[in-house]
C-alpha cells in the first residue's frame, strides 16, 4: 500500500430535520452513514451517486467544513477531531476545495486579483509584493490572462470562473483537494477543457483528489479509484479499470446501465431499474437498495450488507457476494 | 421529398431587444420532421435551440422577442400566420411541448390530477367526470403507481422524475402529433433519465407521433433520435441520421464535441477539447461563425460565411471544408 | 499560409481584451447606472445635496449670528413678514428667521445622521453576530431586539425629559439610535444566514480565514444592500422623530435652532404669520421626501434581480 493521505473510518454526518412545518418532532437524516475510505499520495478518488446519495456532505465532512457527527477523519496521520481551531486553520491550506457552482463560489465584490492574492497573503505564504507575481503565475497555470487580474468575477464565463475557483483553491498550495462536481454546470466542451486542466495540475504539483460527480463517463476518465454511494453508504470501491470490467453492486450495474453512451446504433436500453430514490430520511431497513433491486431476498431486508473484499481491490457491499 | 412532411421551418430568425442593442439568437434555422420521426436539436447552451422551439410554438413574448420567418408550416398551414388564440388551440391538441424543469411548469396549489383533466376538458371536451378518470388512466400509463391515490396530490409531494412523468401525462393527454421535449431529463438523476426516455419512447411507439427533441448529453441523442441537427451559435452547422452523426461525423465542430466527451468505454489521458468559447451573440464572427475556434479554419472561413450544402445522401453540413470530403483543404 | 491560418483566429488577446473592455463594469458602477434611470431618487439626491451644502455653510451664509436679538426690530412682539432687511422675516425676538432656517437645518440633518450612524454601528456587529453564529447568541440577540421593538419609545423620551430636564441634543440623538438599531440587526441577520451558507463563504472558511475575516471581508459586504437602504429611510425617520420631540418641547432647546423647535415656536403666530410653521415644516417635508426617494431608489438599483440584463 502506498502512503495514505486522508483516511475516514466510519464517518458519519446526520441532520436533524423538522417532521412537518408546525411540527417539533425532529427526524434524523443520515446524509453520511458509517463511510469508512482511504486516499493514498498522488490518487485520485472518484465518487458517483444520484443526487441525495450524500457525495457532497462527504467531501464537505471530510475537509471538516462541516463537524461530522461520529467518526473519524484522519489527515496525513491525525485526527482532524483533536486539532484545535488554530490548527485545523492551518491544516486548512493543506486542503482545498472546488465546487459546482461557478456562480455562487466567488465572492462577486472582489477582483479576481483579490481574490487570489488574499489567502497567500493572509498566511503570510509571500509579500504582498511577491503575491502580484505570484496571481499571475495562478493566472496562467489555470489558462486564463494576466490581464484578467483586475476583472470581476460576473465578467467571465462559467468555465473562466472555475478555473478561478480552482486558481483560488491552489493559492494555498494545496496536497488535496476536494472537486465536488467542478464540471457538472459546464457544457461539453468546456467540460473536457476543465478537466484536462485537472489533470494537468495533477501531474505538475502532485496534487491528490476526491472527485465527486454523478456523471460515470467523467469519473472514469479522472479517477484512479471509483467510490460508489447509495443513500449515504459506500456500496462498492474498486479501481477504475476493475470497476469498469467487473462492477459486482447491482446499483452500480444499474447505473451503468442507464448511463448514455455517445455511440451509433446504441438504442435505449431496457432498463433494469424501476422506481424511485427512496428519501434518505427514512431509508428502507437491511440493505437501502433492495426496494429498487432486482435480486433482492429476504436477507437483504433485515441484515445490513457491509463492504467486503472481493479481491483486486474491490471492495462491495452486497449479500450475493457473501461467502 | 416524398416522405409524409409534419412541421417545415423555413430560414427562422429570432432575436430579442434589449438595452445594449438587438441579440441575435436564431439566426436562419430550416429544417423539417416527417410523421412519426424522432429529431434531435443538439448544441451547448446559448446556441439557440430553446429558442428555435419557443419560436416554432410562438411562446415567445414580442418585443422583446422578434420572430421573422419565411415559413413555419404544420401539417400543410402556415403557423406564422395564425392569430393568437388560434395558435392556443395548435399548441394543445397538436403540438405538446415538456421542459427541463417540471417543478415551474406545474401549478404549486393545485391538485395533479385537476392539472391534467382541465386540460382534457379545454381541448377535448370531456366532461367532469370523463377528465378525472381519464387523467386517472394518463397517470397510469405514464407509469405512476396507484394512480387513484396519486391523482389527488400535489406537485410538491411528487419527486422530480415523478413531476416530469406527470409533465408528459398533461402534453399527451389531447395525442398531439408532436411532441417538443426541452431537456427533459436534465434536471433528473441517471436511473430516473432512463426510465422517462424508456416511457417517451413508448409513447411514440403507441401513438405513432413525431418528437423534437432539444438536449445537449450526445448519449441521449445516440438512445432516442433517428435524425441529428447540431446547432451552434445560432445556426444549424450539420444535420444527418444519428448513424453519420456519430460515425461519420463532417463539421469540425461536431467532430470536435463527440472527442471531447470523456469515453465510459475507454480511457484516455487527455481529452481533446476545442479551445476558446461560444462567441457573444453580440461579437458573432463574419465569416464562418465556428472559425475562431476551429482547427482547420483559413482566410476563406475567416470572411465568407459557408452554407449549409448537402455533402450526399442528405447529410447537410455548413462548412468550407465539411472533414470528410477534404475538397482542398488543408490538414 | 500558417501564419495567415493564425492571424485568422480573432481570438487573439486583443479581441478578447475589446470584448472585455465593452463589457466592464465594476458592481458600484453598475449600480449607479440604474440608479440614474430612477428619476425622482435623482431629484432626491440633487435636492439632499443642496440642503446638505447650504445648511452646512450656514456660518457663511446666514447674515446674521442665530441667536442675535434684534428686539428693537419687532417692538410689539409680533414677528416681521418676510423682506426687507430679514429674507424670510424674523420670530418674535427679532432673531433672523433664514438664519435659523439655516442652522436649524444643521441640527435636524446631524440628529438624523448621527442617530443613524449609532443604529448601524450597534446593529450591524450584532446582526453579524447573531446571523453568523446562530444559537445562543442569536437567541440572546433577538430577544433584547424584541424588547427595544416592544418599548414604546415616544412616552420613554417623555419621562426621560420629565427625569432628566434640558436633556442635551446628543442624548437626543443617542437615545433615537439606541431605539432605532432593530431593524438594521434583523435585516444583516437575516441576510447573514442566507449568505453563509453559499459556497464562496464556505470556500472562504476551508482556505482558513478566522471568522472576524470572513464574516467582514466576505459576508458583510455583500449583505449591505438592505442595510444602506434602511439606512437611507432611517435618516428620515430620525429627522421626524427629532421633530416630533423639539414640537414637544423636548427636543433641542433655545436658543439653538431646530426645524422642528421653529415649528412649534411658530404655532402662536399660525394665524398671522403662516410661513413661520410653514417654512420649517416644507423642510422637514422635502428632507425625507428626498431621502426617501433616494431609498427607493437605492433599492431598485441594488436589487439583485435586474443584475443580469
Amino acid at each position: 500500500m502506498s502512503d495514505i493521505l486522508v483516511e475516514t473510518k466510519e464517518l458519519c454526518e446526520y441532520f436533524q430535520v423538522k417532521k412537518g412545518f408546525l411540527s417539533s418532532e425532529k427526524q434524523t437524516l443520515k446524509a453520511v452513514d458509517r463511510v469508512s475510505v482511504t486516499i493514498s499520495k498522488g490518487e485520485t478518488l472518484g465518487l458517483v451517486g444520484e443526487s441525495g446519495c450524500g457525495k457532497t456532505t462527504f467531501g464537505k465532512t471530510i475537509l471538516y467544513l462541516n463537524r461530522p457527527t461520529s467518526g473519524q477523519v484522519l489527515y496525513d496521520g491525525t485526527d482532524i477531531g483533536t486539532l484545535s481551531k488554530e490548527d485545523l486553520r492551518k491544516l486548512r491550506l493543506r486542503m482545498q476545495i472546488v465546487y459546482q457552482d461557478p456562480y455562487g463560489s466567488l465572492n462577486t465584490r472582489m477582483s479576481v486579483g483579490d481574490i487570489l492574492q488574499e489567502p497567500m497573503v493572509y498566511h503570510r505564504l509571500c509579500t504582498k509584493k511577491e503575491s502580484h507575481e505570484k496571481v499571475r503565475e495562478l493566472l496562467e497555470q489555470v489558462g486564463l490572462r494576466t490581464f484578467h487580474e483586475s476583472r470581476y468575477p460576473h465578467e467571465f464565463s462559467g468555465g473562466q470562473r472555475q478555473r478561478i475557483a480552482i486558481a483560488r483553491a491552489l493559492a494555498v498550495d494545496p496536497e488535496f483537494i476536494v472537486c465536488d462536481e467542478p464540471v457538472s454546470a459546464l457544457d461539453v466542451s468546456v467540460q473536457s477543457q476543465v478537466l484536462n486542466l485537472l489533470s494537468e495540475l495533477k501531474e505538475k504539483r502532485g496534487l491528490t483528489y476526491l472527485f465527486i460527480s454523478h456523471d460515470l463517463s467523467v469519473v472514469r476518465h479522472i479517477s484512479d479509484r471509483i467510490g460508489v454511494m447509495y443513500l449515504g453508504q459506500m456500496v462498492e470501491t474498486a479501481p477504475e479499470e476493475e470497476l469498469f470490467r467487473s462492477r459486482l453492486h447491482p446499483y452500480t450495474k444499474a447505473l451503468f446501465d442507464a448511463m448514455p453512451v455517445p455511440k451509433s446504433g446504441v438504442r435505449l436500453k431496457r432498463t433494469t431499474l424501476q422506481g424511485d430514490l427512496p428519501s434518505p430520511i427514512n431509508p428502507p431497513s437491511g440493505c437501502h437498495f433492495r426496494t429498487r433491486c432486482p435480486y433482492c431476498t429476504e436477507k437483504c431486508s433485515q441484515v445490513q450488507p457491509v463492504l467486503k473484499d472481493v479481491g483486486n481491490g474491490h471492495f462491495v457491499a452486497c449479500h450475493l457476494f457473501d461467502k | 421529398m416524398d416522405k409524409d412532411i409534419l412541421l417545415n421551418v423555413k430560414e427562422l430568425h429570432t432575436g430579442f431587444e434589449s438595452p445594449k442593442g438587438f441579440i441575435p439568437a436564431v439566426t436562419g434555422v430550416s429544417f423539417d420532421i416527417a410523421r412519426g420521426e424522432s429529431v434531435a436539436l443538439v448544441g451547448e447552451s446559448g446556441c439557440g435551440k430553446s429558442v428555435t422551439a419557443m419560436s416554432v410554438m410562438q411562446l415567445l413574448s414580442v418585443p422583446p422577442a422578434r420572430i421573422e420567418a419565411e415559413e413555419i408550416k404544420y401539417n400543410g398551414q402556415d403557423l406564422m400566420k395564425f392569430s393568437a388564440g388560434k395558435m392556443r388551440e395548435i399548441r394543445g391538441n397538436e403540438i405538446s411541448m415538456i421542459f427541463q424543469e417540471p417543478m415551474t411548469s406545474l401549478n404549486p396549489i393545485l391538485k395533479i390530477g385537476f392539472q391534467i383533466a382541465e386540460s382534457l376538458r379545454i381541448h377535448r371536451g370531456l366532461n367532469k367526470k370523463e377528465a378525472w378518470d381519464e387523467a386517472v388512466n394518463m397517470l397510469r400509463k405514464v407509469g405512476i403507481p396507484d394512480p387513484e391515490k396519486r391523482v389527488n396530490e400535489y406537485p410538491h409531494q411528487l419527486s422530480g422524475g415523478m413531476r416530469q412523468r406527470v409533465m408528459i401525462a398533461i402534453a399527451l393527454s389531447c395525442r398531439p402529433n408532436l411532441l417538443i421535449a426541452d431537456e427533459p431529463t436534465t434536471a433528473l438523476d441517471v436511473t430516473i433519465q432512463a426510465q422517462i426516455l424508456e416511457l417517451i419512447a413508448d409513447l411514440q411507439e403507441e401513438t405513432g407521433m413525431s418528437l423534437l427533441l432539444i438536449t445537449h448529453n450526445m448519449g441521449i441523442v445516440a438512445q432516442m433520435a433517428d435524425r441529428v441537427m447540431v446547432m451552434y451559435a445560432g445556426q444549424i452547422v450539420e444535420s444527418t441520421d444519428v448513424d453519420t452523426i456519430f460515425d461519420n461525423p463532417a463539421h469540425p465542430y461536431t467532430i470536435g464535441l463527440l472527442e471531447s466527451i470523456p469515453s465510459a468505454d475507454e480511457k484516455v489521458k487527455t481529452l481533446n477539447i476545442i479551445e476558446g468559447t461560444v462567441p457573444s451573440p453580440m461579437f458573432y464572427p463574419k465569416g464562418c461563425r465556428f472559425a475562431p475556434r476551429c482547427p482547420y479554419a483559413d482566410e476563406k472561413c475567416a470572411a465568407v460565411q459557408p452554407s449549409l450544402s448537402n455533402i450526399g445522401n442528405g447529410h447537410l453540413c455548413r462548412c468550407h471544408y465539411p472533414k470528410n470530403t477534404k475538397g482542398g483543404g488543408q490538414l | 499560409m500558417e501564419d495567415i491560418t493564425n492571424s485568422n483566429h480573432p481570438i487573439s488577446i486583443d479581441e478578447e481584451e475589446k470584448f472585455f473592455s465593452s463589457n466592464v463594469e465594476s458592481f458600484w458602477r453598475m449600480v449607479w447606472n440604474r440608479f440614474k434611470k430612477h428619476k425622482l431618487a435623482i431629484a432626491g439626491l440633487i435636492v439632499l445635496g443642496i440642503m446638505i451644502v447650504i445648511c452646512f455653510l450656514a456660518p457663511v451664509i446666514a447674515p446674521f449670528p442665530y441667536e442675535e436679538l434684534h428686539l428693537s426690530d419687532v417692538p410689539d412682539g409680533m414677528p416681521l413678514r418676510p423682506g426687507g432687511k430679514y429674507i424670510l422675516g424674523t420670530d418674535q425676538l427679532g432673531r433672523d428667521f433664514f438664519t435659523r432656517c439655516l442652522y436649524g437645518g444643521r441640527i435636524s440633518l446631524t440628529v438624523g445622521i448621527v442617530s443613524t450612524m449609532i443604529a448601524l454601528a450597534i446593529g450591524i456587529p450584532l446582526g453579524c453576530i447573531a446571523g453568523y453564529y446562530g444559537g445562543a447568541a442569536d437567541m440572546i440577540i433577538m430577544r433584547v431586539v424584541e424588547f427595544f421593538a416592544c418599548v414604546p419609545t415616544f412616552p420613554l423620551l417623555l419621562t426621560l425629559n420629565a427625569v432628566l430636564d434640558n436633556p442635551s441634543i446628543y442624548l437626543v440623538m443617542a437615545i433615537i439610535g439606541i431605539f432605532g438599531w432593530g431593524g438594521v440587526c434583523r435585516q444583516v441577520r437575516a441576510q447573514f444566514l442566507t449568505l453563509k451558507n453559499q459556497e464562496f463563504v464556505q470556500a472562504a472558511e476551508a482556505l482558513g480565514y478566522k471568522d472576524r475575516k470572513v464574516i467582514f471581508k466576505h459576508i458583510l459586504p455583500n449583505a449591505l444592500t438592505p442595510v444602506i437602504i434602511i439606512a437611507t429611510m432611517s435618516v428620515a425617520g430620525g429627522i421626524l422623530m427629532e421633530s416630533s420631540l423639539s414640537y414637544l418641547g423636548l427636543g433641542v432647546q433655545e436658543p439653538i435652532p431646530s426645524w422642528g423647535a421653529m415649528l412649534k415656536a411658530g404655532k402662536s403666530f399660525l394665524r398671522d404669520r403662516p410661513h413661520l410653521c410653514m417654512i420649517p415644516g416644507i423642510l422637514i417635508l422635502v428632507v425625507s421626501l428626498a431621502l426617501n426617494f433616494i431609498g427607493d431608489g437605492l433599492r431598485d438599483a441594488l436589487d439583485p434581480r435586474n443584475t443580469r440584463n
